[in-house]
């Protein structure tokens, strides 16, 4: 193929391979990588079937180098699909897209059991999309005696979790980088983490002194009013990533930074405004990283009205090694001639 | 590559090699038809096809139809669809010939006739029970009910 002098090596490896043609009468006594191959051109489930027909076959299967698995709804007409994928990288696709309550039933365990195949085939890259009407009603319950030591990225969509120890167990994947899901977390490893969310469930996490990275967006302009547990939840959320060094934050009140004592930058997204209660225009009390090591803030969207100029003086008079970045939004005056 | 069929040209003398089975059988096939064999091709490379090249692990019978099959793909001007009926013909076999021809494909490299003999194992393996396959390929070390129950437990989905 490649014209390389490894002939020989590769002969002889194909030699030890090979059994004797003449004796050949049974499947079993195909090689390995033979059978592996001819299990390819099955469909995933008549693949996976096979693992009862003997102790050899049992786990054979799992060695398919990726299956991918995929289920769609048509209207009233059910239609499932498998994807197969034989790439090097081991990826796992599931996406299940369900719109009907009558659709439920049964799901759960078929999704369960496909999550569980791709955790028996090693799993690096696990895609999960399941959307169940508007919201997924049913638990997910994940493999418990697993550990997956490959994952490195796992990214969770609109699923809820029961109180279960799996999940926990999941999320601690030793290799986990990056993680995007709202449940417990006690991942060690975890550098980067985001939460989109309106604060409405408590989030139990166990900072992790690797984070660096942390992205916090609160839908909701009045949390305080509508959703009296909103400021608690995310006073444990800051507090998870108080290590951070980059936080990228909406949300209104100040007090909360006071939480992040050693962040380096902040961005504010959309409007920025600062109320004060006194009418003093003093923030207190100062954050401490505002003092300390606070080195960077960037405002997006800046459209130059007297409030925003306002809170850009109280930043600048309040954070002491700052260095304020303002990107101008569309609605902002060419000759704006706003004086800081 | 010259072809017989090109001109009123007199034709390059086809530079042939010679294959040799475990019975002792002898092959010739052209070296453009042997090139489909990557173990094959790697010796035209190095020079070490000029003698017989002895094939232990592949008998007579089986060699012919390897040869055959070679001889076939390297044909110029035959469309797809006639192939594709050759080949359907040619595999339409018992199923321990085509085990023959996968170990065969194997060793030789042939990915061709590796993949359309595994695709027939694989067609006859598709929608049947494991008790069908266990008596259409003779697999005896079947585990006990209980056992079988275990394992189609855990993979519950494969079997609704």
């Amino acid at each position: 193929m490649d014209g390389s002098p490894v002939v020989d090596k590769a002969k002889s490896q194909h030699l030890s391979n090979a059994r004797d043609v003449k004796n050949c009468k049974q499947l079993c006594d195909l090689p390995h990588a033979i059978l592996l191959h001819i299990l390819a051109f099955l469909p995933t489930e008549d693949a996976v079937r096979t693992s009862v027909l003997s102790r050899r076959w049992e786990y054979l299967w799992t060695s398919i180098p990726s299956l991918v698995f995929g289920e769609e709804y048509e209207g009233d007409h059910r239609r499932r699909k498998i994807f197969r994928n034989f790439g090097r990288e081991h990826s796992f696709y599931l996406t299940c897209k369900v719109d009907r309550e009558e659709y439920l039933d049964g799901n759960e365990s078929r999704v369960n059991l496909w999550i569980t195949a791709a955790i028996c085939c090693n799993v690096e890259d696990l895609h999960l999309h399941l959307k169940i009407g508007h919201e997924m009603k049913h638990d997910l319950k994940l493999p418990s005696l697993v550990c997956l030591t490959n994952l490195k990225v796992l990214f969770l969509m609109e699923v809820r979790f029961g109180d279960d120890n799996s999940v926990e167990k999941l999320l601690s994947c030793p290799s986990l980088e990056k993680l995007s899901l709202d449940i417990k977390i006690h991942g060690a490893f975890i550098k980067s983490f985001d939460y989109f969310g309106e604060l409405l469930y408590d989030y139990d996490i166990l900072s992790s002194p690797s984070l660096v990275e942390a992205l916090i967006l609160c839908y909701h302009d009045e949390i305080e009013e509508h959703f009296p547990e909103g400021p608690y939840h995310l006073h444990k959320l800051l507090k998870a990533v108080s290590n951070v060094k980059e936080l990228f934050f909406s949300i209104e009140s100040f007090e909360l930074l006071s939480r992040c004592p050693i962040l380096k930058s902040i961005e504010f997204t959309g409007s920025i405004l600062v109320v004060s209660k006194k009418d003093d225009w003093i923030l207190d009390p100062v954050p401490p990283c505002f003092t300390s090591s606070l080195k960077e803030i960037t405002i997006d969207g800046f459209q130059g009205t007297s409030w925003e100029l306002l809170a850009v003086r109280i930043l600048l008079r309040t954070a002491v090694l700052v260095e304020i970045c303002i990107n101008c939004s569309g609605h902002c005056p060419e000759n704006f001639s706003g004086k800081l | 590559m010259s072809s017989s069929s090109s001109s009123s040209l007199p034709p390059c003398p086809k530079k042939m090699i010679t294959l040799k089975s475990s019975d002792g059988e002898t092959f010739q096939i052209e070296e453009t038809a042997a090139l489909q064999s990557k173990t094959l091709e790697n010796m035209i490379d190095e020079n070490c096809a000029s003698t017989p090249i002895p094939l232990r692990s592949i008998n007579g019978k089986i060699l012919a139809k390897v040869v055959e099959f070679c001889n076939k793909h390297a044909e110029v001007g035959v469309d797809a669809e006639s192939l594709h009926a050759w080949d359907a013909e040619f595999v339409n076999v018992e199923y321990t010939t085509l085990f023959d021809y996968i170990l065969a494909a194997n060793f030789l490299e042939i990915p061709t006739l590796l993949d359309l003999a595994s695709g027939v194992v694989g067609d006859m393996i598709k929608g049947k029970t494991p008790d069908e396959i266990r008596k259409m390929f003779n697999i005896n070390d079947a585990f006990s009910p209980e056992e079988e129950e275990e394992v189609r437990r855990a993979n519950q989905w494969a079997f609704e």
